[in-house]
């Protein structure tokens, strides 16, 4: 059994982190941050969802490669000539430089998001949003809990049409299109007619008749508390090595990067550290887990 | 219901004071947004833009906070976004035929500009729960919200007919429909690929993301030109009734 402490802390505090992880990693330019980003969301992802992460590593691994030889083929901008190609066009080391940096980029705001999905899941996210906009989280809930129900209705429908000869595996692309939006036709008529039988009953149980109330299944817990003040200090570290200008770069045509320096290394520190703490919590909840249970 | 046309008696000055201040205040936001991406310098432009993105829709959902809506018009507006998000499903032997567009259009027409943004970006964002959120999300709810507004509009002012179409009107829409998709939703969400993709905003760049966006939307525009002529006539009878039957709004 596996435990996700870094999912059950609140969803402010882990939704909070997620949007300033992606934010920094878009933000940064130099690239021993992006790189510290890219690895960072990694290692989150392999720490919130296990051994499943690896495929979705791997795959971003092949999408860098691709978007920085894209990257590097649109960009004839640079100094260093690597080589020359389509008689004429110069394939530079700034340019592949720069697109690396980029593909760097998109990998891991991929990524966090990928671990974004694992922690805060749509029960989660409609808590964080049910006190501010309730009637457009109610909305947003009642659509993702009718998705599954009309994908159902929609087969049963094409299975009804299937028995009477009429299915969608058959006849020609016209025919078959024309049938898919018959049984749209179908699906809707039967979902409109319970979405009035459904608000009926949401209004005789009493929806809007007075303050919406909220039921809290998290607290914000000492442990919250511990994590937002650690991230608070570390944020307020990277962001100010941002500020200065620390995290930028400038590829073409030549590569500047900015000069190293103490300082900056300890907010390149702070930006790993801030990055990391998804790794950290579970890494300190996991070990007495993983003592315990081998005693056993 | 008498409780509910007292609480609403001075709501119109409420409303369009209430209307103003959130204006103001996604304004000074944006304004604050802004200034402190100058501040962070790097690749701060991306984060900016999508978050002045996401800013230019609060307007939308405060309006629908503030308006209480009824049970009927909730369940409604859930039930569309869900058919849209769904609609993938009846085509799945069908690779990139998307109705999502012309069913968050068809809403639109028969339930006003208000629902239809809604019903288009919540439908955007439950798909987006579904395969996935990224840094696209706040583009794609834009996308097809407007989709929804803008032929709420169109439906609203009488340019699209809310029931009853005829063969030269569907035939209309579909065309109005694949043009929008093409022209409008397409390039706001290839705008997000070429912030989040491109190493570098050059005309270079900026040709290649479009065109390969191009022939994307055109398939795009060709399902949502299908769906609308074929499916807008019953499905704006459907939401035709169900508006008299059940006297909802608009």
């Amino acid at each position: 059994m596996r435990r996700d402490a870094f999912g059950e802390l609140h969803p402010a505090v882990t939704f909070g982190f997620f949007m300033c992880a992606v934010i920094f990693s878009i933000i940064v330019q130099d690239p021993l941050w992006t790189g510290a980003s890219l690895v960072a969301s990694a290692l989150c992802l392999v720490s919130v969802r296990g051994r499943r992460a690896w495929r979705m590593v791997a795959a971003m691994a092949a999408a860098f490669v691709a978007i920085a030889a894209v990257n590097a083929l649109l960009n004839a901008h640079g100094s260093t000539v690597l080589f020359i190609y389509l008689g004429g066009r110069p394939f530079t080391l700034e340019a592949l430089l720069s697109g690396m940096q980029t593909a760097g980029m998109f990998a891991s705001v991929m990524l966090w998001f990928g671990s974004y999905a694992q922690v805060v899941t749509t029960d989660r996210f409609t808590y964080l949003f049910g006190n501010a906009a309730p009637a457009v989280t109610l909305t947003l809930t009642m659509a993702l809990r009718l998705v599954p129900t009309c994908l159902r209705r929609a087969r049963r429908i094409s299975a009804a049409r299937a028995g009477i000869g009429k299915s969608v595996s058959a006849g020609s692309a016209r025919a078959r299109a024309v049938s898919g939006l018959e049984i749209l036709n179908a699906l809707t008529a039967r979902s409109l007619e319970g979405a009035i039988i459904t608000a009926d009953s949401m209004r005789s149980r009493g929806y809007g008749s007075g303050a919406r109330t909220q039921m809290a299944c998290v607290r914000f817990s000492g442990r919250d508390a511990a994590v937002t003040a650690a991230g608070a200090v570390l944020f307020a570290g990277a962001a100010f090595g941002i500020a200065r200008g620390w995290a930028s770069a400038q590829f073409l045509p030549t590569v500047v990067l900015a000069p190293p320096s103490g300082a900056s290394a300890v907010t390149l520190a702070a930006f790993a550290g801030f990055l990391l703490i998804p790794v950290i919590v579970n890494a300190k909840e996991g070990s007495p887990w993983r003592s315990s249970s081998s005693r056993i | 219901m008498p409780q509910q046309m007292s609480a609403d008696s001075d709501a119109p000055r409420a409303g369009r004071a209430g209307r103003i201040l959130v204006w103001v205040l996604v304004l000074l936001a944006a304004a604050v947004t802004v200034g402190a991406g100058a501040l962070m310098r790097g690749r701060s432009y991306i984060v900016v833009s999508t978050l002045l993105v996401a800013y230019s829709m609060v307007p939308a959902f405060v309006s629908f906070e503030r308006r209480r809506p009824q049970a009927r018009e909730v369940v409604t507006i859930a039930v569309m976004c869900a058919l849209a998000v769904a609609a993938r499903a009846a085509f799945v032997w069908l690779p990139n035929f998307k109705p999502m567009a012309a069913i968050v259009m068809i809403t639109g027409v028969a339930l006003g500009a208000p629902a239809g943004f809604l019903t288009g970006s919540l439908a955007a964002l439950v798909s987006n729960f579904i395969f996935g959120q990224g840094p696209w999300t706040p583009w794609q709810m834009l996308s097809f919200g407007l989709c929804g507004a803008v032929f709420g509009l169109l439906g609203q002012c009488g340019a699209v007919p809310r029931r009853g179409l005829s063969w030269r009107a569907r035939a209309l829409l579909g065309v109005g429909g694949a043009a929008f998709v093409i022209v409008v939703a397409g390039p706001i969400l290839d705008t997000s690929s070429l912030l989040f993709m491109a190493s570098r905003i050059s005309w270079e760049s900026v040709a290649a993301v479009y065109a390969a966006g191009f022939l994307v939307n055109c398939l795009q525009g060709a399902a949502t030109f299908l769906t609308l002529f074929v499916l807008a006539d019953p499905l704006l009878e459907q939401l035709a009734r169900l508006r008299t039957k059940y006297a909802l709004s608009p």
